[in-house]
């Protein structure tokens, strides 16, 4: 009997899961203490141990141009050579340790291909910016630490930091099919308000395994691409009934993916691939709580103060009113009795009367006169330059 | 009956300005050259549209080159994008050129509006609306879907880069007819 290449990774991954209790501290997110606040293309720390020579480019894609470390944050074994490699982007930059350091590359280059390498020996954190362009958010770290890689996967309830919020057919749960040869995913499954959805829309799979999407043929049009850079696309939408479209995931990750021109609609999936790292069964995730911050418990509390503010005046007023001695005013009686007739007011004679010759219009002239103009200049304005003005249709 | 002679002379301004709307309407025609949206594009079955089996250029639509001077840009438009036009996709077209769009819909009535321009018609499946302009200046123009096509009608959009004519470079793997 052979091996399967999947089986082989199933088996692999249930390794790499045992030694997780060890290694788990050294997994977590080192503190920066805000020092990626500001950064954009700050992701995490990339795990490059076990390497010899990490690659960081500078002048990558983030911060609103070309103002970026890629990646931002790195964790490399002491004895690594880290090299800063210029992308040509974004101006001159240079590489400086923040405070005292032992990173500087001197003054600000610009040129691609630039390089400057510095080897850790020692562990610890060391931060650097870019001078220029800190201030834009041009910042990164080195955390230099003994071990290795640990096992990479998705944990047994994955974030998806609010993915699935307005995806109507995510009931919370990850469906688990880690162990299948394949795995089908419908496209064009009911759900979001019509044929909008993908069925199931978060799977969780084994290292290796193909996924499958099938076209049930209503809602239009659809496609399968990644969130941003990922591996999924199908290409442009199609609608008819059965096209496939599939993909093998072979690295651990969680893989967003929508269908492009029905996005807005909540027609969005994603596909977990490895783990889960914690607990035996596929946990699903607590995608149904209502997590509310702190701008968002305002906004729910002024709705519904001002839905219940006609309430809570009543009650002040029905309050108020019981307050008063009960004395019967004029009022009381005038309801009681009906309305005091009223003298009928006398006509008045005009003051002065204006005859028809007497007329003198020049007010109201004038008047006209400012509206014609008015008319006129907003008749030029809106044709002559407005819409003669701009690219028009001329054939 | 009297009537007043300021009111005879603002009865007269208020015609004479009905004859001058007309009129402008009247020179836009004829002296400015600006065209209404009629059925020149013809008909299309609009599920072929969909299906991508018509046997025109909408199966892969895209900008043809017709000549220097006359390019035709083929547009599919559907809930809930331009194909070309939305995302990372955008039209480009050269500047000072004439342009025709030739635009269709593979499901519901949309839009195509070119924003800060008067290029702007409705997409109504079965028919092709054909609409020619010329961009005197290189810039990106907003494109967007301005007649209610569905839930995401208002994420419908895309844009349109008009680029110099020295500098644009027509993509030679596109179909030329």
């Amino acid at each position: 009997m052979t091996v399967g290449r999947r089986q082989f990774l199933t088996a692999t991954a249930g390794a790499a899961a045992l030694g997780v209790a060890g290694t788990a501290s050294a997994q977590s997110e080192p503190d920066y203490g805000g020092w990626f606040d500001d950064v954009s293309n700050y992701d995490g720390t990339v795990d490059k141990r076990g390497q010899d020579t990490v690659e960081i480019t500078v002048g990558a894609e983030g911060n609103n141009g070309a103002y970026a470390f890629g990646p931002a944050a790195v964790r490399v074994n002491p004895g690594t050579e880290v090299v800063w490699k210029w992308t040509g982007s974004g101006g001159g930059h240079n590489v400086v340790s923040d405070g005292d350091g032992p990173l500087d590359s001197g003054d600000t280059v610009s040129e691609a291909g630039t390089t400057y390498s510095h080897t850790f020996e020692n562990t610890g954190t060391f931060k650097y910016v870019c001078e220029p362009h800190k201030g834009l958010g041009m910042k990164g770290a080195v955390v230099v630490e003994e071990g290795t890689p640990g096992p990479k996967g998705p944990p047994a309830e994955p974030d998806y930091g609010g993915w699935f919020s307005d995806v109507s057919n995510f009931s919370g749960d990850t469906v688990d099919k880690t162990g299948a040869d394949s795995v089908e995913i419908s496209v064009g499954a009911e759900g979001n308000n019509g044929a909008y959805a993908f069925d199931p829309p978060a799977v969780r799979v084994t290292p290796g395994t193909e996924v499958t999407w099938t076209w049930t043929g209503a809602g239009g049009g659809h496609n399968v691409v990644s969130d941003g850079d990922g591996p999924l696309d199908s290409g442009d939408p199609v609608s008819e009934e059965g096209t496939t479209y599939s993909h093998t995931f072979e690295e651990y990750g969680v893989y967003k993916y929508v269908c492009t021109p029905h996005k807005g609609l909540g027609m969005k999936g994603a596909v977990v691939v490895g783990g889960p790292l914690e607990g035996g069964s596929a946990g699903g995730e607590a995608g149904t709580d209502i997590e509310l911050s702190g701008p968002d418990w305002l906004l729910a509390g002024s709705v519904l103060t001002a839905f219940f503010s006609p309430l809570l005046l009543a009650a002040v007023m029905r309050r108020r009113y019981r307050e008063q001695p009960v004395v019967p005013s004029d009022a009381d009686l005038e309801r009681a009795s009906g309305p005091t007739p009223v003298a009928e007011a006398e006509e008045a004679e005009p003051a002065v009367e204006v005859g028809h010759d007497e007329f003198d219009p020049w007010g109201t002239a004038s008047l006209v006169a400012a509206y014609f103009v008015l008319i006129a200049l907003l008749w030029v304005f809106m044709y002559f330059v407005e819409f003669l003005g701009r690219v028009s249709v001329i054939g | 009956m009297q009537v007043h002679n300021f009111e005879k002379i603002w009865l007269g301004a208020a015609l004479l300005l009905i004859v001058g709307f007309i009129a402008t309407i009247a020179y836009g025609t004829v002296g400015a050259g600006v065209q209404m949206v009629d059925d020149s594009g013809g008909e299309i079955d609009s599920q072929a549209v969909q299906n991508g089996d018509t046997g025109t250029t909408f199966d892969d639509p895209g900008v043809v080159r017709q000549n220097d001077s006359h390019y035709v840009v083929y547009v599919v438009a559907q809930q809930f994008q331009f194909s070309p036009g939305t995302g990372d996709n955008p039209i480009r077209v050269p500047a000072d050129t004439r342009v025709t769009f030739r635009v269709t819909s593979a499901d519901v009535i949309h839009g195509f509006s070119i924003v800060e321009t008067n290029v702007n018609t409705m997409v109504i499946p079965g028919q092709v609306s054909e609409v020619t302009a010329r961009f005197d200046e290189s810039g990106t123009y907003g494109l967007v879907c301005h007649e209610y096509c569905g839930a995401a009608h208002h994420e419908m959009g895309g844009s349109i880069e008009v680029v110099p004519k020295s500098e644009y470079e027509h993509n030679s793997t596109e179909v030329q007819n």
